[in-house]
């Protein structure tokens, strides 16, 4: 068989496309979608077989095989777990020992042992700040007279299993937060006015959703873009100013932020309830149910029906900004910006193009925070709408050292404190502000983490400077 | 080999953390005792109003009939459904909304936990409401209007009467939120004032919060500043920033939905209460004795469920004709003597 090198890419486009309309029609409660996956999953080994052939490539066919096998059970199992079906633990694992079994095959042992060593060290900060945080919390609480044990078994009880759902969705528009402020900061550039951002995606979402009305994924795809667009346009300006003027981006998104923020309420008002039935001068109207978004329930029956396909979305978007950041020139650009912008500079990277772009992309992902509330959970703006989304985000980016992928976890971890203390005051006497302790902790821990690098390189600069004395006194002598 | 135990070691304890809650499920107790429980509006426990007469409320079944209760605080508006359908998750008997504002959250939760008992305090079902959502609602103006009548008589004919009253024939009101339960106080106020003392001039301002006591505060001074020397707040937490500019001036407040002459009794001179307590107590008692029924019910001077409380330290100034045209009031509106209107638009505000 002979497959033209042009056909390739159109093959391969027809046979995702078939994935995502399968997927999507999984989505709105059709599980014969599956089937188009399935059929997608074969044809795509079928596939890759016959252009390995073709090209007499010595790769085994294991490989594919593999890697789509634990894309499938990560998908499948991440799905299951997130709608509190807990039992797709097992496949998430599944899919960890098909990376590993591949890892192992096609690198070696060796390798796998090291990649193994290496996550497991970045793990490490995160995981002790956060253990020693809880340890801190149990201190006080013994100190303040409230039963530590009691309380955490609540907490974690109540946000890992009980209140499951609420911990996945609070978690949503923070992992959208959280990865604006991440690619900002990839770039150099501290975008503290996300919460703005938030607040005109959630707006505008809002606005379309009233008035448009289309079919479902068309109306939901184009509020997407719109809106994300808008929020985007919010930071233009701010990014004008950091590359004409080097007015620092800090002040001129945190202005902005708090102007949007207080548009809310002049929006709000004038789209409102009706005025003859009823007297919401607080909410606005419900937009229109073709431009909500899809909840867990229709392919899920046994999960809560507040849980909406939003935190899809927003993991479908962190390993976008992955790939975009690492995999990709554009985000190459970024990060050498970010990194040392003289370098950049001499290496015939244009800072201001990277700025625009990097503070422009932050901008529309904390608009799509607002746009996948509006959609997916609240259907309406209401007056303080926004839970600090924007201000979370930034401990949220912060905790998972800018990594998109670590945004998805510490969002989620995020999420679980919130749901598990909100479960705790429920059911026990601790007061609520115990978790937010804990947060405060947990972020000094992580951030203490660039004061011990700091002072570590300080200790060793002093030293050898003294080392440089003593050898030159030395010298004299 | 020590590496590959190792790394067997980690996968053990990864499969540990993520299949725990498979076998958690089963560690929830089940309790015969029935459970009464309330989710506050944004003020929040503490706001010496609204919330904590509801509270009071789940305590006095509590300790009446024994009853469980439990209590969550919603910090915003996006709190609501998540405090309400987790009150009904945890295995409560029957929730408490509590505030107009929640209207649509308790409906939409008490639609998906069919088995349990929502109520809303605030909240009428207008017959489209779940069956299982019993709506309680006050008639608040009936409470404003006797404040008013307070109010209007004390600013002009007997302003003599102490030193925190003025020549200038002002008073003011602070409202919280412009929706129907305290438009109904503050048009039955107004009413109230206009029916003994019909050339007063009535200030009021809305501050778009009940958690904000520095906007009631300013709110408050800024009225003061234009000649009010008694302020009626139904507010909320910000209210309680209104009695405090009040006690700072040296004017007079009247306190919301409580007795709130304990925020400072110096200050308050009466209140325009409402039966959130008893009516809170009543709903569990139905529950809790199964004659609960879904559906509407309107409390109001008929039923001796709203008014005014006593004037406390400041008896001695109230003069006894206030207290007459008060009893007048109240005895005409049992009657259906009088009606007050209900919204701004009736009274041409």
């Amino acid at each position: 068989m002979n497959i033209n090198k042009k056909i390739q890419p159109v093959i391969t486009a027809a046979l995702v496309l078939l994935a995502f309309i399968g997927g999507w029609s999984v989505v709105m409660g059709r599980s014969w979608g599956n089937l188009l996956i399935l059929v997608a999953w074969i044809g795509y080994l079928v596939f890759d077989r016959i252009i390995d052939r073709q090209e007499q490539k010595e790769s085994p066919f294991h490989t594919p095989l593999l890697n789509s096998l634990m894309l499938l059970l990560a998908i499948y199992g991440g799905v299951l777990y997130l709608g509190a079906y807990f039992w797709g633990a097992f496949l998430l694992i599944g899919a960890l020992l098909v990376f590993s079994l591949e890892k192992r095959l096609t690198e070696g042992k060796e390798a796998l042992a090291e990649s193994f060593k290496k996550n497991l060290k970045n793990l490490m900060i995160p995981v002790f700040g956060f253990l020693s945080a809880l340890v801190v919390g149990m201190i006080i609480m013994v100190a303040t007279g409230y039963n530590p044990i009691e309380s955490y078994a609540a907490l974690f009880y109540g946000g890992l299993v009980k209140n499951w759902s609420v911990s996945v969705l609070n978690a949503t528009p923070l992992i959208f937060t959280g990865l604006s402020i991440a690619f900002a900061f990839q770039a150099g550039l501290f975008n503290i006015g996300a919460e703005g951002q938030y607040f005109i995606g959630a707006m505008v979402a809002t606005y379309l959703g009233l008035y448009l009305n289309l079919p479902p994924i068309f109306t939901i795809l184009i509020v997407i873009i719109v809106a994300g667009s808008f929020a985007a346009a919010w930071n233009f300006v701010p990014a004008l100013l950091k590359v004409k003027t080097g007015a620092h981006e800090v002040i001129t998104t945190m202005m902005l932020a708090h102007t949007a923020k207080y548009l809310s309420p002049i929006f709000i008002r004038a789209f409102g309830g009706n005025p003859s039935t009823s007297n919401h001068a607080y909410v606005t109207d419900q937009i229109l149910d073709n431009s909500f978004l899809p909840k867990f329930k229709t392919f899920l029956p046994e999960t809560n029906y507040r849980l909406h396909i939003g935190i899809l979305i927003a993991i479908a978007f962190a390993i976008l900004v992955y790939y975009l950041l690492y995999k990709t020139r554009i985000g190459f650009e970024i990060r050498a910006v970010g990194q040392n912008p003289n370098a950049a500079r001499a290496q015939g990277i244009s800072i201001g193009k990277n700025i625009f772009r990097a503070l422009l992309f932050s901008g529309f992902l904390a608009g799509m925070s607002g746009v996948v509330q509006v959609l997916g959970l609240d259907h309406k703006l209401f007056l303080n709408l926004s839970g600090g989304y924007g201000w979370n985000g930034i401990s949220v980016a912060l905790l998972a050292s800018n990594n998109p992928i670590g945004v998805i976890f510490t969002a989620l971890l995020w999420g679980v404190l919130d749901a598990g203390g909100q479960y705790m005051i429920r059911v026990t006497d601790t007061p609520n502000s115990i978790v937010e302790i804990i947060k405060g902790i947990v972020l000094f821990l992580i951030v203490a983490r660039y004061i011990y690098a700091y002072l570590g390189n300080r200790m060793k600069r002093r030293r050898k400077k003294k080392n440089e004395a003593l050898a030159s006194m030395g010298g004299n002598a | 080999m020590k590496k590959g135990l190792k790394s067997a070691i980690v996968l053990m304890i990864l499969i540990c953390l993520a299949v725990t809650p498979l076998f958690a499920e089963g560690s929830q107790e089940d309790s015969d005792v029935l459970t009464a429980s309330m989710a506050t509006d944004t003020g929040g426990l503490g706001d010496k109003s609204f919330n904590d007469s509801a509270y009071a409320g789940l305590v006095k079944a509590n300790t009446e009939l024994g009853v469980d209760i439990n209590v969550v605080e919603s910090k915003q508006m996006t709190d609501y459904v998540p405090n309400l359908a987790g009150l009904a998750e945890d295995g409560s008997d029957v929730v408490f909304a509590v505030g107009f504002l929640m209207d649509e959250a308790v409906k939409e939760v008490a639609a998906n936990y069919p088995d349990q008992w929502f109520a809303g305090i605030d909240i009428g079902g207008y017959g489209a409401a779940p069956e299982n959502f019993i709506g309680i609602q006050y008639n608040e103006h009936e409470a404003g209007y006797l404040a008013g009548i307070v109010a209007g008589m004390m600013t002009k004919e007997y302003a003599g009467n102490s030193d925190k009253l003025n020549d200038e024939n002002v008073v003011g009101v602070v409202l919280g939120m412009l929706i129907p339960p305290v438009e109904k106080f503050e048009v039955g106020f107004i009413q109230g004032v206009h029916y003994v003392n019909p050339t007063c001039e009535v200030l009021s301002i809305v501050v778009d919060s009940f958690t904000d006591s520095a906007k009631g505060k300013e709110a408050a001074l800024s009225m003061i500043e234009q000649g009010a020397d008694i302020i009626f707040q139904a507010a909320g937490g910000s209210g309680i920033g209104a009695i405090q500019a009040c006690n700072e001036e040296g004017i007079f407040a009247i306190g919301v939905d409580v007795d709130q002459n304990a925020v400072s009794p110096d200050t308050v001179l009466t209140s325009a209460t409402k039966g959130v307590t008893q009516s809170a107590y009543l709903v569990i008692k139905d529950v809790f004795e199964g004659n609960a029924m879904g559906g509407d019910v309107i409390y109001g001077i008929k039923e001796d469920a709203v008014g005014i409380s006593s004037f406390h330290t400041h008896d001695s100034i109230v003069p006894q004709a206030v207290k007459d045209e008060v009893a007048m009031a109240i005895s005409d509106i049992k009657a259906g003597k009088r009606t007050i209107e209900t919204s701004r638009a009736a009274i041409g505000r």
